[in-house]
C-alpha cells in the first residue's frame, strides 16, 4: 500500500500546466459570435475539462494510488542514457539537416546508433552506416527522386 | 445493368493486356513497398511518381497509379504487425491487435488475414463502385456540413466511450488530443490559434509526423529499455490460419467491407474513420470486448477490410462528380489531369472506357497483391529475425525519410522526436494512444462542419433537427453517450478501480 | 547556425576556386530549384512541372521542383526569402496567397514585398460565380438585387476564409453595397459538392473545378471575376461587362529571393518568355485549362504592388465584417 504515486502526481501537475496554457490562450480569443461558437470556444471548454481530469487524476495518483499502474522502472540508468541518446540524434538531424546534407546527417546517425546503441564494433558500425546511408540515398534519390536535402558541402 | 456489364467486360479486356498488366504489377509492388515504409503513405508514393506516370500512356499510368494507391493500403499492415510501426493513420488500428498477435508469435497468421480482409475488402467495392456507383452519388451529396458534423460527433463520443484500461487516463488522452487538434488557424476568425508564433503550425499539427512519432519511434524508445530481448518471442511464427480465425473474422471483416465503403463515400471523411469505426463495432459486438488490446483476430480483420473499403469508396465521389474523397485521391486526380483526364460527372460518359478498365484493373490489381503479398509472408516475418539493434536503426532511418519527405520539413522531424517522447511517456504511464490519433483528425472536422452549418443557417442550430440524417446522428450520440452511463457505470468504476499492470494493455 | 554553415561552405569554395572569377548565370553543374509553396499535384505544381521541363532545355540546366507545403504558401515563401540571390533558388507564387500571407499582421509572416526579387509573370485566372443549372439566378446583377432585398441569406459559397475566392466576395459586396451569408469551405472539392447538393447558393470557385459541371448540364456560371473574359468559357460575361466594377485575378509568378543580379533576372525572364510563346508549351498550358500571361520583371513588380493595395483592404474589409 503506497501512500502517493510520484509519476502519476507530476503527470497530473504537468498537464494542469497544459491546460492552463490553454485556458489562457483561449481567454484572448472570442468565446462567443453572432453565428456561434467563436474561435476560443472549444479551446477553454477543452482546458476546463482537461483541468478538471487532471484535478481526477491529481486526487487518484495522491489518495487512491494502489489503483494506478506500478510503472515498471528500468532499473539499469543505460536504458534512460540510450532512450536520450536516440531523441538527442533525432532533433540533431531535425535541426541540422538541411545546412549539412542528408549523406552526413545519416552517417552519423547510423553511426551512433550503431556504435552507441548496438554497441556493435566501431569499424563494423561505421562499415553499416555508411552502406545504408548509400543504399537510402539510391533508393529514395536515384530510384524514388525523393527530393532529399544536399546541403551547404552539396553532399 | 447488363450495359455496365458489358463495358465491364470490355474494361477487363483492357486491364488483362500484357503491358497494363505489367504496370499493375509495379504498381502493387512498388505500393507496397513504399506502403511498409513508415511515413511515406500512397500521398507520397503518388506525388514521388507524377513526372514519370506524366510520359506514360495515360491507361497505363492511371493503372499503375490505382495500383500504387491500394499497394499501400496494404503495405502499411507490415509495418504495423510486426514494428507496432503505422506507416498511415487507417493501420493504426491494425497496429493495435496485429502486434499484440505478433507479440503472441501469431504475426504470419495476422498478416495473412490482414491480405485477405484487404482483398475482399478490396474486391467487393470494386464490384458495388462498378455496379451501383451512380444512385450512390445522391448518398454523397446528402451529407452536407450538418450531417458530416453529426456523424463527427457520433465518432467522437464513440472514441470517448471506447473504454480502456482506465476510464480517466482514456478522457485525458481524449481530451488531449481534441486540444492538439485546435492548434492551427481558427475557422472562425482565420487567426492563427495556440501556434505561440509557430508559422510550422498554421496548419495544425502535421498528422503523419504525429502517428510515427506517437507510434514508430515511441515504441523504438519502449524496446531500447532492454534491446536484447525484443522479439525474440515472435521468431516462431505460425502462417496458420485456424477454424476459429476465420469463424471470427468472416463477419468482422464482411461489416468492415460495408461500414468502411459508406464512410468512404462520404467526401472528406477517408481511411482512417472507416477503420477505427470498423474496430468499434467489433468491440461493441464482441462477448468478449475486454480482451481487446490483447490481440483479437477480429480487430485485424475488421478494420483492415474497412480501410480498403473506404479506400475504394473514396474513388466513387471522383468517379461520379470530379471531387476528389480525400487528399490522397486529390493527389491522384493531379495526376489524372496532368494526363489530360480532367474528372467530373462526365466521366463515366466520356472517359468510359478509362473509368471501366480502372476499375477493372482494381480488381485484377487487388488479385495480384493477394497473390504478391501471401506468398511473401513468411519472408516479412522473417524481418524479425534480425537482432533487434541492426533493426531499429533501420527503421528509424525510415522514418526520418518519411517524415522529411511529406513536406521537405525540418520542423516534421522535430514533431517526430518530440511526439515520439510523448509516445513513450504515454506507453509507461499506461494512457491510450488511438483516441489521440483520432481527436486529431476530428476534432478540426467537428470545429470547421459546426461553424459551416451554422454559416448556412445564419447561427440557428435548429438547422440540426431539420436534416434527418443530421437528426439520426445526433440521436444516436446522446444514446451512445448516455448507454454506459446509466446501465454500465457502477460495473465500470468498479472495472477501473482494479490495478492494471502496464504492458498488459499497450 | 545556418549563417555559420554558409560561411564556411563559402569560404570552402572560395579556397577551391579562387583563381576563377564569379561563374556567370546559370552555373550547369547546380540546378535551379523551384520551391512550389503547395502539395503535388495541385495546380501550382503542375505549372509549375510543365514550366520547369521547358526551361530545362531553354537554360541547359537541370531544375529540381521541391514542394514545401503548408500555412497558405508562408513555409515555402519564408523559405524562399532565405534562400541565396543567385538565382539558383526560385518559387512559383500564387500572388493572391503571397499577398495575404504578408499583409496579414496577425500571421507575423518573415517577410513583405522587399523581400523577393520579380522576374516574370506566368499565369493569370480568375474565379467565377457558379449557381446550380436551375438557380433563379440569371446574373450577378440578380444576385445583388435578391442580397439587397435580404441581407445575409443569400448563402456564398468559397474554397476558405481569407483565401482568393473569399475575398472577391467581399469585393463584390463591398462594390455592391450588400451583404452575403458566406460559406467557407476547405477547398474545392467539397465546395463544388455543396453547389451540387444545394447547400449553398453559389459558389466562388475556379474556372478548371467547375467547367466539367457546367459541360454536364449541372451548373451554370453567371459571373467571370477577370480583368477579360477566359478562353475556355468565351460567353461568360465578367463581372465589369456587368456593369459591376470588380476584378480579382489570381496569378502565378516566378520569383526569387531579393538581392539579385539584374543580369540573372533578365536571363531568365527572357527564357520564361521564350518557353511561354511555344506552341507546344501553350497546348500544354490548355490541356490544363491555364491561361498564360507573360509580364518581365518591372512591369510584374508594379502589378504586384497595385495588387497588394486592393488585398490589403480587402482583407481589412473581410476582418471587419467579422467583428
Amino acid at each position: 500500500m503506497r501512500h502517493m504515486h510520484p509519476t502519476y502526481t507530476i503527470t497530473a501537475i504537468v498537464l494542469l500546466l497544459v491546460a492552463g496554457v490553454v485556458g489562457q490562450q483561449a481567454v484572448s480569443m472570442r468565446f462567443y459570435t453572432v453565428l456561434g461558437p467563436g474561435a476560443g470556444f472549444f479551446p477553454a471548454i477543452l482546458a476546463a475539462i482537461l483541468a478538471l481530469l487532471s484535478l481526477g487524476l491529481l486526487y487518484q495518483a495522491i489518495f487512491k494510488a494502489d489503483t494506478l499502474p506500478e510503472i515498471g522502472f528500468v532499473a539499469d540508468p543505460l536504458a534512460y542514457a540510450r532512450i536520450g541518446t536516440v531523441l538527442v540524434a533525432l532533433m540533431a538531424i531535425a535541426v541540422f539537416i538541411e545546412d549539412l546534407g542528408f549523406r552526413p546527417m545519416m552517417a552519423l546517425f547510423f553511426f551512433v546508433m550503431f556504435a552507441v546503441l548496438g554497441r556493435h564494433r566501431l569499424l563494423l558500425s561505421a562499415a553499416l552506416a555508411l552502406m545504408l546511408t548509400f543504399a537510402y540515398h539510391f533508393f529514395f534519390k536515384g530510384l524514388l527522386n525523393v527530393p532529399l536535402p544536399s546541403g551547404a558541402f552539396g553532399l | 445493368m447488363s450495359e455496365n456489364l458489358s463495358l465491364l467486360l470490355s474494361g477487363f479486356g483492357n486491364a488483362l493486356r500484357l503491358e497494363n498488366l505489367v504496370f499493375a504489377f509495379a504498381g502493387c509492388f512498388l505500393g507496397t513497398l513504399v506502403g511498409m515504409l513508415p511515413g511515406l503513405g500512397p500521398s507520397a508514393a503518388i506525388a514521388i511518381l507524377l513526372p514519370i506516370t506524366a510520359a506514360m500512356d495515360p491507361t497505363a499510368a492511371i493503372v499503375m497509379l490505382a495500383a500504387i494507391y491500394y499497394g499501400c493500403q496494404y503495405g502499411d499492415t507490415i509495418t504495423a504487425v510486426l514494428f507496432n510501426t503505422p506507416g498511415t493513420g487507417g493501420a493504426a488500428m491494425t497496429a493495435v491487435e496485429g502486434h499484440m498477435m505478433a507479440k503472441q508469435g501469431r504475426a504470419g497468421t495476422a498478416l495473412a488475414i490482414a491480405a485477405i480482409a484487404s482483398f475482399v475488402g478490396g474486391t467487393v467495392t470494386v464490384g458495388l463502385l462498378a455496379m451501383i456507383a451512380l444512385p450512390l452519388t445522391s448518398l454523397a451529396l446528402n451529407f452536407g456540413p450538418p450531417e458530416f458534423f453529426a456523424l463527427i460527433v457520433l465518432s467522437l463520443v464513440l472514441v470517448v466511450t471506447l473504454g480502456s484500461s482506465s476510464i480517466l487516463r482514456g478522457l485525458i488522452t481524449t481530451v488531449f488530443g481534441l486540444i492538439l487538434a485546435m492548434v492551427g488557424t481558427d475557422p472562425v476568425m482565420g487567426l492563427p490559434r495556440l501556434t505561440f508564433g509557430q508559422m510550422h503550425l498554421l496548419d495544425g499539427v502535421a498528422f503523419i509526423p504525429v502517428i510515427i512519432g506517437l507510434f514508430g519511434v515511441g515504441e523504438i524508445l519502449k524496446n531500447l529499455e532492454d534491446p536484447t530481448n525484443s522479439f525474440r518471442e515472435a521468431v516462431v511464427s505460425k502462417l496458420r490460419i485456424t477454424r476459429d480465425d476465420a469463424r471470427r473474422s468472416a463477419p468482422a471483416i464482411a461489416r468492415g467491407t460495408v461500414l468502411g465503403f459508406l464512410i468512404g463515400i462520404i467526401p472528406g471523411m477517408g481511411t482512417i474513420p472507416a477503420a477505427f469505426m470498423s474496430y468499434v463495432t467489433e468491440k461493441r459486438l464482441s462477448r468478449t470486448p475486454e480482451r481487446f488490446g490483447t490481440g483479437m483476430i477480429e480487430g485485424v480483420a475488421g478494420p483492415e477490410s474497412a480501410n480498403n473499403a473506404a479506400a475504394n469508396g473514396a474513388l466513387l465521389p471522383l468517379l461520379t462528380l470530379g471531387i476528389p474523397g480525400s487528399g490522397v485521391v486529390a493527389i491522384l486526380m493531379g495526376a489524372l489531369m496532368m494526363n489530360g483526364i480532367v474528372p467530373g460527372p462526365l466521366m463515366f460518359e466520356e472517359q468510359s472506357d478509362l473509368v471501366w478498365t480502372l476499375i477493372a484493373s482494381m480488381y485484377v490489381g487487388n488479385v495480384i497483391l493477394l497473390v504478391l503479398n501471401l506468398p511473401f509472408i513468411p519472408m516479412w516475418v522473417s524481418i524479425l529475425r534480425i537482432p533487434y539493434s541492426f533493426l531499429f536503426p533501420v527503421i528509424l532511418g525510415f522514418t526520418i525519410v518519411g517524415a522529411y519527405s511529406l513536406a521537405n520539413s525540418q520542423f516534421d522531424l522535430g514533431l517526430i522526436a518530440v511526439f515520439g517522447l510523448i509516445g513513450y511517456i504515454m506507453r509507461k504511464l499506461d494512457f491510450p494512444l488511438v483516441p489521440i490519433i483520432m481527436t486529431l483528425i476530428l476534432g478540426p472536422m467537428m470545429e470547421g462542419g459546426l461553424r459551416r452549418s451554422l454559416e448556412m443557417s445564419q447561427g440557428d442550430f435548429t438547422i440540426f433537427l431539420q436534416r434527418p440524417i443530421t437528426a439520426g446522428f445526433l440521436t444516436l450520440a446522446v444514446v451512445f453517450l448516455l448507454l454506459p452511463l446509466m446501465s454500465g457505470v457502477r460495473r465500470r468504476l468498479k472495472r477501473a478501480s482494479t490495478p492494471v499492470s502496464p504492458g498488459e494493455t499497450d | 547556425m545556418r549563417n555559420f554553415f554558409k560561411g564556411l561552405a563559402l569560404a570552402a569554395a572560395l579556397w577551391s576556386f579562387a583563381p576563377a572569377t564569379a561563374a556567370a548565370f546559370p552555373d550547369a553543374d547546380k540546378p535551379i530549384t523551384i520551391i512550389v509553396p503547395f502539395s503535388p499535384g495541385g495546380t501550382t505544381d503542375v505549372s509549375a512541372r510543365t514550366l520547369a521541363e521547358f526551361l530545362e532545355p531553354e537554360l541547359g540546366v537541370s531544375f529540381e521542383v521541391v514542394n514545401r507545403p503548408g500555412a497558405t504558401t508562408q513555409i515555402g515563401s519564408t523559405a524562399l526569402s532565405q534562400a541565396e540571390p543567385d538565382g539558383h533558388t526560385l518559387s512559383l507564387a500564387s500572388l493572391p496567397s503571397l499577398v495575404m500571407t504578408y499583409v496579414d499582421e496577425a500571421r507575423q509572416a518573415p517577410y513583405d514585398r522587399s523581400s523577393f526579387t520579380p522576374i516574370a509573370h506566368y499565369i493569370s485566372g480568375a474565379n467565377l460565380l457558379a449557381v446550380q443549372a436551375d438557380s433563379p439566378y440569371k446574373s450577378v446583377n440578380d444576385l445583388v438585387e435578391a442580397a439587397r432585398k435580404k441581407p445575409r441569406t443569400i448563402r456564398m459559397g468559397t474554397v476558405g476564409l481569407m483565401s482568393n475566392g473569399h475575398l472577391p466576395g467581399i469585393a463584390l459586396e463591398d462594390i455592391a453595397g450588400v451583404q452575403f451569408a458566406f460559406v467557407h469551405f476547405n477547398g474545392a472539392a467539397p465546395l463544388v459538392a455543396a453547389l451540387l447538393a444545394g447547400d449553398v447558393d453559389v459558389a466562388i470557385n475556379g474556372t478548371q473545378t467547375t467547367i466539367p459541371h457546367i459541360k454536364a448540364g449541372k451548373m451554370r456560371a453567371i459571373g467571370f471575376f477577370g480583368e477579360r473574359r477566359t478562353a475556355f468559357l468565351p460567353d461568360l460575361p465578367t463581372l465589369r461587362d456587368q456593369q459591376i466594377d470588380v476584378a480579382a485575378p489570381s496569378s502565378f509568378a516566378v520569383i526569387g529571393p531579393a538581392g539579385m543580379k539584374a543580369e540573372t533576372v533578365e536571363i531568365l525572364s527572357n527564357a520564361i518568355k521564350t518557353v511561354i510563346a511555344k506552341p507546344e508549351f501553350q497546348d500544354r498550358l490548355t490541356a490544363l485549362s491555364l491561361e498564360s500571361n507573360f509580364m518581365a520583371a518591372d512591369e510584374l513588380e508594379a502589378y504586384w504592388a497595385a495588387f497588394e493595395k486592393r488585398q490589403a483592404r480587402l482583407i481589412e474589409l473581410a476582418r471587419s465584417a467579422q467583428q
